[in-house]
């Protein structure tokens, strides 16, 4: 990578410090503005019945939750910077533990997705625009207007019905074997698959119509080069889709997660919401920005390294 | 172009994936005498505030209590052999003195002190209790003295919250009781695994372990019961009880009914939430409510119709005194007539140009359906019910707490043996719980409650409760009792031996055995 990559990089991975400040506060106001409390809740998940107000009121004092907002802000914000998110108010565990313990679960149900939407989605796609009109182009058009239309938990039972009720091949749900990871990353994956098949074959028709693509197949350039010509030039579009479903995915597939039972941060972070914990909702927040933030730059490294037009700087966002 | 090679971090990544996932290690086994249960959320992580593992709401049978309640409401004997009133609030327990905890210490007072000491910091301990409540009198014999006159402590010492563990343990990490099954595993939302406890005092478990799995989608543990990736469903969606019953692998198992479905009305709000003060209307909203309907159609007759607030068998041969108030729509439009609400034009009555409109909640974990039969029972006999459906435990206890509403719609259990502990919730003027702020009348029905509370025998206890009860069923019209629900369960036809208890918290899982 040469100096100005460099630079570029550096300037990038400074930008997250604003980012980091702007979207807790943001997260912290509005988890403050919710309703509910969450000393109430724990004591509620407890006993199953709304607490007495001296109890509840005793354990706010505890949690420090009776403390002004600037004041529980700024604490948490010096903390966050010596590397500590707190400690979940619902669990009592370190709020980077848990994030850690669990994204390994999100990351393997995300790249797992990502992988089958890529895999097929992509060639998918440059077939259907290369048949363009065909019998498997309308049949692929018709399978991305399901896939896309399909919501997730209904295609999880239905997956499950069929793979492990049925046929007995797979897990129902949980975690612990490759086998647990298929239809939850298959169920996640058909969306992605809908989006790449569809934005794969619009680009690939549009770079086929291009005049470098006449002049190729003129000079008696076999078909299927012409088309990995075009394939090649279409992927920019295709980057950036990935780019930013991957973040999504990063982010946690709550129904999902849900529906398999998979230990991901996405259910993680609902059930913190539910309970009002803050110190978990803060820490997810700055989790994911930080992981979307360093995902788009690796996209627009990507885009360098797919097209050799674009040039980093340390001055913008790269161009050409 | 891009080169075939570029595909090669791909392929590794791939096979590094397939093979790190593969590392997770589950607990389960296939012994001969395992048995695996899909069991709901995860509710109770460990490590918050005092919380114990294994023990609330997911009674797992790690830690036991002074008494024990029995699967029909009777409190018997469990750590505790025998039990007497010594005057000034204090209670005398005997100990059982064969008792060993699960790492080999005898069980002693001193258990019984740290324990419910730390139930009473944590906050769940019912009753007015003290952290010194607990005083040795010898290593097997306590006295415990509450804060408040309160004589049905014996009753409520049988809820799982004041399970006894060893001193010096954290059961918020790894409990360590006297129960029939002791600790192994524990990943949070993911699985507890017990084994038997060879040690175990009483009679032993059939099961050498049990793997309670968590799976927060009620579907899911369906379908992992008829796959057969576990022996035994909790908490049955009612919807797919046909599904599991069509199925040869399995059969479902219901529980007397423990959770009781109650219409609470808030008599002393402020407005617009002021109207149900008037006892007319709150008697025409009980006249208006078919329960048999609500049972049939929308619980598929997996209920019962009730006439009390709790579970009858709490309230002993007393339970016939509350006769509930029958579906009548007609007395019930003659009552609104008479109280002066006149039908408009679009049904809906009014009253000096103020519409008869309520603010009706439901608990969030209260199935869909359920707000919309009583909004429409209500609305045949011209009172508009306005469901606000609110999306967690968080917004519907806080409107709760604020008084926005009129009806709540709820779905109480009753864990302990105790006949006053739901009128003492929520309709106890001095309970200090938010909800009795809108609920409770004071004056008779708080004396009748700490009569209650005050009565040395329990049968009066159960006398009292049930005229508290009537009172507040029949007369006051405080509440309207609905249904009482079962708990559902699918169990593998391999499964034996399980005994449902009604409050689900209480259940034993020491009988229960599997035929492989």
């Amino acid at each position: 990578m040469n100096s100005p990559a460099l630079a570029y990089v550096a300037r990038r991975i400074l930008s997250l410090l604003p980012v980091w400040v702007g979207i807790s506060l943001l997260a912290f106001a509005l988890v403050n503005l919710a309703p509910g409390d969450p000393a109430q809740l724990i004591l509620l998940r407890q006993t199953g019945e709304l607490p007495t107000e001296e109890a509840v009121q005793r354990l706010r004092e505890q949690l420090g939750l009776d403390d002004p907002f600037p004041v529980r802000y700024g604490r948490w914000l010096a903390d966050a910077a010596r590397g500590d998110l707190g400690t979940s108010l619902r669990t009592g565990e370190a709020v980077l533990q848990a994030l850690l313990d669990r994204f390994p679960a999100t990351l393997l149900l995300a790249v797992a997705a990502l992988l089958l939407g890529l895999l097929i989605g992509i060639p998918l796609g440059t077939l259907a625009a290369a048949r363009r009109d065909s019998g498997f182009d309308h049949a692929s058009r018709i399978g991305v207007l399901l896939g896309a239309s399909i919501p997730n938990f209904w295609l999880g039972y239905l997956f499950i019905l069929l793979f492990a009720v049925g046929l007995g091949w797979l897990p129902v749900a949980g975690w612990g074997s490759w086998q647990h990871l298929v239809l939850p990353a298959l169920t996640l994956a058909v969306g992605g698959i809908a989006g790449l098949t569809r934005l794969t074959r619009s680009t690939v028709i549009e770079e086929l119509q291009a005049d470098y693509v006449r002049t190729a197949r003129a000079k008696g350039l076999p078909e299927r080069a012409v088309v990995r010509h075009a394939l090649r030039n279409a992927l920019n579009p295709i980057v950036t889709l990935t780019g930013v479903r991957f973040g999504r995915l990063l982010a946690g597939a709550v129904v999902v997660e849900t529906v398999f039972a998979w230990p991901g941060i996405g259910k993680l972070v609902v059930d913190a919401i539910y309970d009002r914990d803050y110190p978990t909702i803060q820490g997810f927040v700055l989790f994911t920005g930080t992981v979307f933030v360093l995902l788009n730059l690796l996209v627009d490294l990507g885009y360098a390294w797919l097209d050799p037009r674009v040039r980093l700087t340390g001055k913008g966002n790269g161009g050409g | 172009v891009v080169r075939s090679s570029r595909f090669l971090p791909v392929l590794w990544l791939l096979s590094f994936l397939a093979a790190g996932c593969g590392g997770g290690g589950e607990a389960a086994t296939s012994a001969v005498q395992e048995m695996v249960v899909a069991a709901g959320a995860d509710l109770g992580p460990s490590g918050a505030f005092q919380a114990r593992l294994g023990v609330y709401p997911l009674n797992t049978n790690v830690g036991e209590t002074l008494t024990r309640l029995a699967p029909d409401y009777r409190v018997e004997p469990l750590l505790a052999t025998r039990w007497e009133y010594r005057g000034n609030n204090t209670w005398r327990f005997f100990l059982r003195q064969d008792v060993l905890f699960h790492d080999g210490t005898p069980f002693t007072a001193q258990a019984v002190v740290s324990s419910i000491a730390q139930s009473v910091r944590g906050g769940f301990a019912y009753g007015p209790l003290a952290e010194d409540a607990v005083v040795v009198i010898d290593d097997h014999t306590i006295d415990i003295t509450t804060t408040e006159p309160n004589l049905r402590l014996p009753e409520q010492l049988g809820h799982p919250n004041f399970s006894i563990f060893a001193p010096g343990s954290d059961p918020a990490r790894h409990p360590v009781g006297t129960g029939p099954f002791r600790w192994v595993d524990y990943r949070p939302y993911e699985w507890i695994v017990v084994e038997r406890n060879p040690r175990y005092w009483g009679e032993e478990s059939r099961l050498d372990r049990i793997v309670f799995r968590f799976y927060p989608d009620a579907t899911t543990r369906t379908l992992a019961l008829l796959a057969g990736e576990v022996d035994f469903a909790m908490d049955l969606p009612r919807e797919q009880v046909t599904a599991v019953e069509r199925n040869g692998s399995a059969r479902v198992v219901r529980s007397p009914p423990g959770q009781m479905l109650n219409l609470y009305l808030n008599i002393r709000g402020s407005p617009p939430h002021d109207l149900l003060g008037d006892v007319r209307l709150r008697r025409a909203i009980a006249l208006s409510i078919d329960r048999g309907q609500l049972v049939r159609q929308l619980w598929r007759g997996e209920a019962e119709e009730v006439r009390s607030l709790t579970v009858p068998a709490v309230l002993g041969r007393f339970a016939g005194r509350v006769n509930g108030v029958a579906h009548d729509p007609q007395q019930a439009r003659r009552l609104l007539d008479g109280a002066g609400w006149t039908p408009g034009a679009d049904g809906v009555r009014a009253q000096n140009d103020r519409r008869l409109r309520l603010i009706l909640l439901t608990h969030p974990d209260l199935e869909g359906g359920i707000g919309e039969f009583v909004q429409a029972q209500l609305r045949q006999v011209g009172i508009d019910a306005q469901w606000v459906r609110l999306p967690d435990a968080a917004s519907y206890a806080e409107r709760l707490r604020a008084g926005a509403f009129d009806l709540n719609l709820t779905l109480p259990n009753q864990n302990d043996g105790d006949p006053l502990f739901l009128p003492g919730l929520l309709l106890y003027s001095r309970s200090g719980r938010p909800l009795a702020r809108w609920h409770a009348p004071g004056g008779r029905l708080d004396s009748l409650i700490e009569a209650g509370r005050q009565a040395p025998n329990p049968v009066d206890g159960q006398r009292l409760a049930a005229e508290a009860i009537r009172m507040a069923v029949d007369e006051e019209v405080l509440v309207v009792p609905l249904a009482g629900r079962s708990r559902l369960y699918g169990l593998s036809r391999t499964v034996n031996g399980f005994e449902p208890h009604p409050s689900q918290t209480n259940q034993g899982w020491a009988s229960v055995w599997v035929d492989r």
